[in-house]
């Protein structure tokens, strides 16, 4: 039962990881945390709602086409809203996230309802690991999730552009000095967080109804995991994202399963208490 | 018609108090709160209890503004040490579970049904037809109080040293421990003020429920705030006035225009805030000092090499 | 037949942080190939200086020219590309980066052609032999003479012009001063015009083609290293 159950959380956790992963990229090379990650998810989960079950494609598909339109619509997003604030404090930016998260949410309210949906997926078959079982859902997360996982660290390990973003990420003046544009870093942090964000969006919506609350309710467990793990390393996103999500089943076990959230909530309160940079990163703390 | 206006007015002074709270917050010490809504319904909440418990509204109103002042004490506690982007996520976090707890536990809150039957103050005093002007006339009384109350706050040597860690956090921080219990207690005051708002409108509404308290509430403030220009309460009420406007203004399209429905012109309203935030950041720039504190580095030449934000 | 176009020109630079100038009328020509060294007091603004010509600060008054090019108004990006290439004093490497991703990444960001730059890569490695030998050690564990070099390597993967070098030798033992300074002297040997602000003044003007003196944001006078010996008193010019 508890091995189910930490299985259970595993899952979750694979589905934390990718929007904590875009998380700790945004705030390390654009210096804020960004308050409409989940309100960017529930986009994403809608848009794959859309190619999916309205246009019928198969979920796989409307998976990746739909992280690509989130992608677009971020860029969009960063013209409009970020790029005007780039040189203001971080606090007028995750102001102006919460605003977006406002627009982005209640467009997607305002067109579909409040009702819930879910996508057309075939139910499959369970598959049995001794006392533990997976059902074709939870299959196809982990699939998806790793991969994108790996696909996010070959960019940002092997490739020009992913040492582009750890640089400015590291140190932005010193990387224009050496000739980054940090203006065009932004713009392909948000296509790489774009992707991230819509996979995100598809699990979530996979594993809960889609409605517009839905990247809401994933809001605090999200910032427990990039938090935990420490802001600023995607790696730590990681290990943060699979510990939150174990604790928030585990929970189940012991408070009503109305109190998720809270374990995310709680979780945060011990770590900035405790270790505010968390497992791997290094917070800017005040002077 | 007049009822109306009144009803209106009353909404407004209570957005108003809200906006003085987070004006001193955030527009003072920019500390950020998204748990604003959270707290609201947190004051709501226990004045509701203690007044249906027979304690009075005058207990009641107390035990809001205490219980707030406590929450909000406990989350600037945490975090304050930390950037104030740890803040906005703890308040949020906060709010998040206030909301949970408001739902969840009926046996206390009533669940999504709510309370009801909250007492009014001062029912006794005048004919039932002429209350509303009552209530009205004591809240613009409490408004003024809180408003006295902040300029003088801000003269004081409190206040002072509070807007000396905002225009200048390294200067501030030579003063050691002080900087810290400074935020933490006016952090805790903007609690007060906000836990007085949600019992007047516990008291105003007589029910409440999970409903009345969404992140649209902490969204208008925020936009009243900066529009009012941060830090300036005589601002706030000029923004909070427009807003609230604004808002109770689209109440009038959902007359006009049949197809639209309540949850439609709910999305609409949010859209307009959100995006009205955004605006206002983007174009009315003048703010708090300390906006522009960290691009214009310091008066020490041989600042960090480090790139400021 | 017309001169030769100076490699750096400044014109009556002014600029400073917030509401105070913190240097003012700064005028200099540096021709190409010199190594033209900058000293002056703690607090003089030689770091503002070099910033602003690295381009990461705004001058509020005057130009600056990269030969025929007017880059006052341009990004400290934009001005790799033409040829200036900026050594910090401090935070000069990417610590989380290993000696080959830090050379990779200037290759990178200076240039989009891939065939000139592994051309460039060899010869850096040639010149700065201990990074191919550690390629792969990340920069936070180096030695701050290690480091130095790396930014050095950086800085010339760019294939600059101009170097700008920002007090090179600090916190380095002398042995290790002597060392940078050398290959201050053979990276201009290979051509680079060098402009260096430098806190040891022995060591400038060993190098240096003429030295300029900075005190409290003002230029007071540009002479060459034989001069300083004989004409001028250091400590009286530092003060005054």
């Amino acid at each position: 039962m508890v091995a189910q159950v930490a299985f259970n959380g595993l899952i979750t956790g694979l589905i934390l990881a990718l929007p904590a992963i875009a998380l700790t990229l945004t705030y390390s090379i654009l210096r804020f945390p960004n308050f409409a990650i989940g309100a960017m998810m529930t986009v994403g989960a809608y848009l794959a709602f859309v190619l999916n079950v309205l246009l019928h494609w198969p979920l796989l598909a409307a998976a990746v086409l739909s992280s690509i339109f989130l992608a677009a619509i971020l860029s969009l997003a960063d013209r409009a809203v970020f790029s005007p604030l780039r040189n203001r404090s971080s606090i007028t930016l995750l102001v102006a996230s919460i605003g977006l998260s406002f627009v982005l949410e209640n467009v997607v309210r305002l067109i579909f309802g409040n009702t819930a949906r879910s996508f057309d997926m075939q139910l499959g078959s369970v598959y049995e690991f001794g006392v533990i079982r997976a059902n074709r859902e939870q299959a196809f997360t982990a699939a998806a999730a790793l991969t994108a996982m790996i696909a996010v660290y070959i960019i940002l390990a092997h490739t020009s552009l992913g040492r582009a973003m750890r640089a400015v990420a590291d140190n932005p003046s010193l990387a224009a000095v050496r000739g980054l544009d940090g203006e065009q870093v932004i713009r392909k942090t948000w296509v790489v967080t774009g992707l991230l964000i819509g996979a995100s969006g598809v699990l979530a919506g996979i594993d809960r109804a889609i409605d517009p609350q839905l990247g809401w309710s994933y809001l605090i467990s999200v910032f427990a995991a990039a938090i935990l793990g420490g802001l600023g390393s995607p790696l730590g996103a990681v290990l943060g994202a699979v510990s939150i999500g174990v604790a928030e089943e585990m929970s189940t076990l012991v408070i009503s399963p109305n109190y998720r959230e809270a374990t995310g909530f709680f979780a945060i309160t011990v770590i900035l208490l405790l270790r505010p940079q968390g497992i791997l990163g290094t917070a800017r703390l005040r002077k | 018609m007049s009822g109306y206006l009144v009803t209106i007015l009353i909404f407004v002074g209570i957005a108003i108090m809200l906006g003085f709270a987070l004006n001193l917050q955030w527009g003072t010490c920019g500390m950020v709160n998204f748990g604003l809504a959270g707290f609201f319904s947190l004051g709501a909440y226990t004045a509701a209890l203690v007044a249906l418990a027979g304690a009075g509204t005058l207990a009641a109103t107390a035990a809001a503004a205490l219980a707030c002042a406590v929450g909000c004490a406990l989350v600037a506690t945490i975090s304050v040490r930390l950037s104030d982007e740890y803040l906005a996520i703890m308040t949020l976090g906060f709010g998040e579970i206030i909301g949970l707890v408001a739902l969840s536990e009926d046996w206390l809150t009533g669940g999504s049904i709510g309370l009801s039957g909250i007492p009014r103050p001062l029912t006794g005093l005048v004919a039932d037809k002429n209350y509303e002007f009552l209530f009205l006339g004591l809240i613009i009384a409490v408004l003024i109080a809180i408003f006295i109350t902040l300029e003088l706050l801000l003269r004081s040597p409190f206040g002072r040293a509070v807007r000396a860690i905002r225009e200048d956090d390294t200067v501030a921080a030579t003063l050691g421990k002080n900087v810290i219990s400074l935020r933490i207690k006016a952090f805790a005051v903007g609690g007060a003020i906000i836990g007085v708002a949600g019992a007047f409108h516990a008291f105003y509404l007589t029910y409440i429920d999970p409903s009345q308290f969404t992140a649209t509430v902490t969204g208008y403030t925020f936009m009243a705030v900066i529009f009012g220009g941060r830090g300036s309460n005589k601002g706030l009420v000029a923004g909070a006035v427009i807003i609230m406007s604004l808002i109770e203004g689209t109440r009038f399209l959902k007359d006009a225009f049949d197809a639209i429905d309540a949850p439609q012109l709910a999305a609409i309203r949010l859209i307009v805030v959100g995006a009205g935030l955004i605006l206002v950041l983007i174009y009315k720039p003048e703010g708090i000092a300390s906006e522009y504190r960290l691009k214009s580095a310091s008066f020490f030449p041989a600042a960090d090499e480090k790139p400021a934000k | 037949m017309t001169p030769p176009r100076p490699a750096l020109t400044v014109d009556k630079i002014a600029a400073g942080y917030g509401s105070g100038l913190v240097i003012s009328g700064i005028s200099l020509e540096i021709p190409a190939g010199e190594i033209f060294g900058v000293i002056g007091p703690n607090g003089s603004g030689k770091t503002t200086f070099i910033k602003a010509l690295a381009g990461l600060i705004q001058p509020s008054a005057g130009e600056i020219w990269l030969g025929p090019s007017n880059i006052t108004r341009l990004a400290a990006s934009k001005r790799v590309r033409l040829g200036v290439s900026y050594v910090p004093q401090e935070f000069n490497v990417f610590s989380n980066m290993t000696i080959r991703e830090n050379l990779k990444l200037a290759g990178e960001a200076s240039s989009r052609d891939s065939y000139a730059r592994r051309e460039r890569e060899s010869k850096i490695y040639e010149m700065f032999p201990e990074t191919s030998r550690r390629a792969n050690t990340r920069a936070g564990v180096l030695s701050g003479g290690e480091r130095q070099m790396l930014a050095f390597a950086c800085a010339m993967m760019s294939g600059p012009k101009v170097l700008l070098l920002d007090e090179p030798s600090a916190g380095l033992s002398p042995k290790l001063t002597a060392q940078i300074i050398d290959k201050v002297l053979e990276i201009n040997a290979a051509g680079v015009t060098v402009f260096m602000v430098e806190q040891n003044v022995k060591e400038a003007l060993r190098i240096a083609a003429r030295v300029a003196v900075l005190v409290s944001g003002s230029l007071r006078l540009i002479a060459k290293p034989a001069e300083f010996h004989s004409k001028y008193d250091l400590h009286e010019v530092f003060l005054g």
